[in-house]
């Protein structure tokens, strides 16, 4: 029984040690990648950040487009088409916002501001498509209308995510 | 006649559950983002799922009973419970994403937000696993499964260059904007959906269930050359659906709302029902598969009664363990965490757990006092080694890509 009781006892505090080292292993972890708030991104961080989020703006903004052209041609029922855009500025609005927490680099702040404000206007759009497809629905007009919009803002996003990742310094300068 | 209708529905049944949420989302997303390029990945997985299928599934033919129930009697209790713990630990993260799944299908068409559907479908795949007989709940969902035959109608109205996707398929190559580490992150994720654990876990206890014997064998190999492969065509032709509407717009699929597009601009409202079914039937179908293989696992490895072949009072802790796996995902679900999210990382943990699950099964399928005169022959056994070793270097990748690549969102 004794012998039992202690071959519990090194047991419990074999395992506890071992939470202990991977705890601290953890936090090491998390402290070497960077997860103290506050410290500016280095300028390849900033632009792999700006990618993903330009293209997530994208890929909402496409995803848009099919759905309001799925309403125009009455292929989907309505509630799917609805759904479908509320789902894009879901995934959208994350990376959007966790893009816009994050330090940029010193001598990028203005570059940031531009991209930020990009981010914004595809949001906008995004939640105007919504508004728009819930009620009261569009008919064909109303929906080339959109998607002009769309195809424009999109153009936008892909020339800024193009100097984004070539010349990140002249991006937003006068 | 009987015979004849058995194959078939074996085989439709293969095809309709071979396809789950996990398929679902990362074909969608492959074709998107990477066209048809990783369509070998898509074929070798079906290959080895049909390699390690039939095994599995002569094992339980050949001995009455289901491969892992062997596992702890052949390896010992400690490679058993290495087994156990990855496999399940797998298994209850595939059966929340599954739940998931039919929670979101059913979103798309009521609008109803799918953390107030996530409860209904707890207790609706509860009450299944208890009530159902096997051989319905198998049969129903599996030919209702078939509504995603849609997508290859749908690929075929939408008109692709075949020739363009034959040469992307051939060259192996990633466009340009990828990087090679996400290129095979998806690669990964890919065979691992194809290879997920629990369709051999359920594959073999199915066959213990449904009272196979080695007279059984051609139905079962039936079931596992045609209906998977068959399974396969299908996720192939989810990808090249995205790869022809979505891709051109720079989509990244990241909703399952996104995967039913192509279809409705092919098919309009027609096929859209058709994909909504084939969704509910999938998903929910898989749901029921996983929650089974999660019960499976446990009681085999302890030794409890277990099985629906039984009266859910003689298999109690069987059924108390379905029990806790549905009320745990349905509390993780209600939680609010993404169920794609939850798919995503499922599919990629069960390329980490890959070497853990198939190699028991070849080492089960090579013991001449389980097996008899079907112990696995020459080729199978360098199929099944060929595999084993593609399985331990994607399984030792997965974790790694899945971190640098932030979980495929790129470098």
């Amino acid at each position: 029984m004794a012998a039992s009781r202690h071959g519990y006892c090194g047991a419990m505090r074999r395992a506890r040690k071992w939470c202990a080292r991977a705890g601290s292993l953890i936090v090491a972890a998390g402290l070497a990648a960077g997860c103290g708030t506050g410290a500016p991104a280095s300028t390849s961080a900033w632009q792999g950040s700006a990618d993903r989020t330009l293209g997530q703006a994208l890929s909402g903004l496409g995803t848009a487009r099919v759905a309001l052209r799925l309403e125009a041609q009455d292929r989907a029922p309505h509630d799917f088409t609805v759904v479908t855009v509320t789902d894009a500025i879901d995934t959208t609005g994350k990376e959007v916002s966790g893009f816009q927490v994050a330090q940029p680099p010193d001598g990028l702040h203005r570059a940031n501001a531009a991209v930020n404000q990009a981010l914004d206007d595809a949001m906008s759009l995004l939640v105007d498509v919504r508004i728009a497809l819930a009620s009261p629905g569009v008919d064909g007009a109303g929906a080339g209308q959109l998607i002009d919009r769309v195809d424009a803002l999109r153009k936008k996003l892909d020339d800024l995510d193009q100097q984004v990742q070539s010349s990140p310094a002249s991006v937003g300068s006068p | 006649m009987k015979k004849v209708f058995e194959v078939a529905l074996g085989i439709l049944t293969a095809i309709g559950g071979f396809v789950d949420i996990g398929d679902l989302v990362f074909n969608a997303q492959v074709g998107a983002r990477f066209g048809m390029s990783l369509a070998l990945v898509t074929l070798l997985g079906v290959f080895g799922i049909c390699v390690f299928a039939e095994m599995s599934g002569r094992v339980a033919a050949c001995s009455g009973r289901a491969t892992f129930d062997l596992v702890r009697e052949r390896l010992g209790p400690r490679m058993g419970l290495a087994n156990l713990v990855a496999s399940v630990a797998v298994t209850l993260l595939t059966f929340i994403a599954e739940i998931g799944g039919v929670a979101l299908a059913i979103m798309l068409v009521t609008s109803i937000s799918e953390v107030l559907i996530v409860p209904f479908v707890g207790l609706l795949v509860w009450a299944v696993l208890w009530r159902a007989k096997f051989s319905v709940m198998e049969n129903v969902l599996g030919l209702l499964g078939l509504g995603l035959v849609v997508f290859t109608v749908a690929l075929w109205q939408l008109g692709p260059s075949w020739g363009d996707f034959v040469s992307q398929a051939a060259t192996f190559d990633k466009p340009g904007k990828e990087d090679w580490p996400t290129y095979a992150y998806f690669a990964v994720g890919l065979f691992g959906a194809a290879m997920t654990p629990y369709e051999v876990f359920f594959f073999s206890s199915g066959g213990v269930e449904e009272k196979w014997t080695s007279k059984s064998l051609g139905i079962m190999r039936a079931n596992v050359l045609i209906g998977f492969p068959l399974g396969g065509l299908l996720s192939l032709s989810i990808a090249g659906c995205t790869a022809v509407v979505l891709g051109p717009l720079q989509v990244d699929v990241g909703a399952l709302s996104q995967v039913a597009l192509p279809v409705a601009v092919a098919v309009g409202k027609i096929g859209f029902a058709f994909v909504i079914i084939g969704f509910v039937a999938a998903t929910f179908g898989a749901a029921c598969e996983t929650g089974l293989s999660a019960g499976y696992s446990i009681a085999q490895f302890f030794g409890w009664q277990w099985g629906k072949f039984v009266k859910p009072r003689q298999a109690a802790r069987f059924h108390l363990v379905l029990i806790l796996a549905t009320l745990l995902a349905i509390g993780v679900l209600m939680t609010g965490v993404d169920p794609i999210m939850v798919t995503e990382i499922s599919v990629v943990f069960s390329a980490v757990a890959l070497p853990l699950t198939y190699f028991p099964i070849l080492v089960v399928a090579n013991d001449r006092d389980y097996m008899g005169e079907h112990v696995n022959k020459a080729f199978a056994n360098v199929l099944g080694t060929i595999f084993l070793v593609l399985i331990v270097v994607i399984a030792v990748a997965a974790i790694p890509l899945l971190v640098i690549t932030h979980m495929g969102a790129g470098m």
